[in-house]
């Protein structure tokens, strides 16, 4: 049994909870929420005993821990467990600075303790089936593609958070990281990333929308288009479309369904690909997710594929943050 | 076999972007949901299953004197819950939600709740959602799998089992639970002795999100063959022809939700299901 603390009890702590807490092969043995209030709560939710910070736990009572704090804390809690051989799963992104992913990476590696990042799209039943019809080469060498996330997350009136203000604020370091991170997924490292348009709809130095080109000069050469927009109010749901132009084929998927149009035209959906989780919540993707987190704490040869593509992601995303248009 | 007639084409959920965004426009407001809801009444469905988005609401009032449905709201409505955190955050959308419930009964709730008490938070949470229903042609109410799931994974059983005794004591209504757990789901309720109530799960024979795999779904359909076993996205992947198969291998299912837009796939639906 792995014995887990989870650290920050917010928004996203709510989906990673019950899938912890129901997983087999877990015991939850603690929180950590610095907030009085979200402390009490998530207290009262779940039972399980909730401290105001790392300090108040014995390091020796857990294995593993899952932080699910705001990104510009990643760094500081991540190395400081690391160091003390837990394993950990971090949100995405990794941390805010690609040097400091690298140090956790290396640290990771030394210690021989599993690493995760919270890209939880690369776990998503219709992502993978898309990423295996590109790997097979059925249709031939991609020419074009776009990722395009949108959302309607933060409005004019959200009340501040470390999503809408300071260090680590705006859709580049929450929704647009998951585009760029399935485009890792899906393609692999750029040659070269370029940023087209930025928009700050509701604070200064806050991005809300933004467009990006991910160039891939080895074969095949072509062109990602990634475009995010968090505050979109048309959109009901936030989700992720990927549009593939190949030579003779075009591949559109939303997450539910992979349209193929060409020669001949084929359709996967969701409904015909293995969606079977011992617990499902929120999507299939959650579960998988978590379970080869824990499969990979078992494993004695660690696999880093994952966390070596997050911080390429996390470069990525600095890249994109500090140009200027 | 009991056929109940869902809500998911008016709200364009579960449906791949495009077709999604066409049932939106079709359901733009009230009085198109309505007639889709006349034209299930004229093919002789008698039970309608719906979250408590307005518009459906909306809908339901102005067809129920011609079209006496019995009634099956579930809460919470997930879309209105998103677009609640998203405008005021997590925080702000619990006491906008709370607020609506009035104070004093508010501070009441909370004092229980500190005590492990939560049935007056349900009385409050259900009231609120259900506000404006026919409450004479409500005869279930239902909590959604986002909510029920939910605390399924936290192992809290107490509060699933406090939403139960609510329902049933204090507004006399059948207990209904959405799941996409049902064997888990099954043990949790109907295997502790909360048998008065209706799961609404997966079940078609592609598998899709049959959890934890089809084949024990069949067998939980089987071990509780006197529970009430509802079947939902029966229709999802794999072959229609299968349907009628699925049906006739778990003859112990109490009922059938499906949903659809279309009046020809009502009848034909209805007649697959043996009881046009």
């Amino acid at each position: 049994m792995i014995r887990a603390i989870i650290v920050g009890a917010g928004r996203i702590a709510l989906s990673h909870l019950p899938h912890i807490q129901n997983h087999p092969d877990v015991e939850l043995v603690a929180i950590v929420e610095p907030n009085r209030i979200s402390r009490f709560v998530i207290h009262r939710l779940s039972k399980i005993k909730v401290v105001p910070s790392l300090d108040d736990i014995d390091r020796s009572c857990f294995d593993a821990a899952f932080i699910l704090t705001p990104p510009q804390t990643h760094f500081d809690i991540g190395k400081s467990l690391i160091d003390d051989y837990k394993h950990v799963f971090v949100e995405k992104p990794l941390t805010l600075d690609a040097t400091q992913s690298e140090r956790l990476i290396d640290a990771a590696k030394i210690h021989r303790i599993q690493l995760s990042v919270g890209y939880v799209y690369r776990f998503h039943p219709i992502y993978n089936k898309v990423r295996t019809v590109i790997d097979s080469g059925i249709y031939g060498p991609i020419q074009s593609a776009n990722i395009k996330m949108s959302g309607n997350v933060v409005s004019e009136k959200a009340p501040k958070s470390w999503r809408n203000s300071g260090l680590g604020a705006g859709c580049l370091f929450d929704y647009g990281c998951h585009a760029i991170d399935l485009s890792l997924f899906l393609f692999g490292r750029p040659y070269n990333v370029q940023c087209l348009e930025k928009e700050e709809f509701f604070r200064r130095g806050v991005v809300d929308k933004f467009l990006a080109r991910l160039e891939y000069r080895d074969e095949p050469n072509f062109d990602a288009g990634i475009f995010c927009n968090w505050s979109d109010t048309t959109v009901r749901k936030a989700g992720i479309i990927v549009e593939l132009d190949m030579l003779r084929h075009s591949l559109w998927s939303d997450g539910q369904l992979i349209q193929v149009r060409g020669d001949d035209d084929l359709d996967y959906s969701i409904k015909d690909l293995d969606t079977d989780v011992p617990y499902y919540l929120r999507g299939e993707e959650f579960q998988r997710q978590l379970d080869v987190f824990v499969a990979g704490i078992k494993q004695e040869e660690k696999n880093y594929d994952y966390a070596e593509d997050a911080v390429l992601c996390d470069e990525i995303i600095s890249k994109l943050h500090e140009c200027a248009l | 076999m009991k056929i109940y007639f869902g809500d998911n084409q008016f709200l364009g959920v579960n449906h791949s972007g495009g077709k999604g965004m066409s049932y939106l426009e079709r359901y733009n407001n009230a009085a198109d949901v309505a007639i889709t809801l006349r034209e299930a009444w004229d093919v002789g469905i008698r039970d309608f299953c719906f979250t408590v988005d307005r518009k459906t609401v909306e809908a339901v009032c102005l067809i129920v004197e011609d079209c006496p449905f019995n009634l099956h709201p579930a809460i919470p409505y997930a879309h209105g819950v998103n677009d609640l955190i998203a405008q005021k955050g997590i925080a702000g959308a619990l006491f906008s939600k709370a607020a609506t419930a009035g104070f004093p009964s508010l501070i009441l709730a909370a004092v229980k709740a500190l005590f492990g008490r939560y049935d007056h938070t349900f009385r409050i949470l259900i009231a609120t959602e259900i506000d404006g229903i026919p409450f004479d042609n409500v005869k279930s109410i239902g909590l959604l799998n986002i909510a029920s799931d939910f605390l399924l994974g936290l192992n809290r059983m107490d509060l699933l089992r406090s939403f139960y005794r609510v329902v049933e004591r204090d507004f006399k209504k059948k207990p209904c639970f959405y799941t996409m757990n049902f064997p888990l789901m099954a043990d949790a309720l109907w295997g502790g002795g909360y048998t008065n109530c209706a799961l609404i799960f997966n079940y078609n024979s592609a598998g899709f999100r049959t959890n934890p795999n089809l084949g024990e779904v069949q067998s939980y359909i089987r071990k509780y063959e006197s529970n009430e076993s509802i079947a939902m996205s029966i229709f999802s992947g794999g072959d229609v022809d299968q349907v009628g198969k699925l049906l006739r291998d778990t003859p112990e299912l109490s009922g059938v939700l499906f949903g659809t837009s279309k009046k020809a796939n009502m009848i034909s639906n209805m007649q697959r299901f043996d009881i046009g």
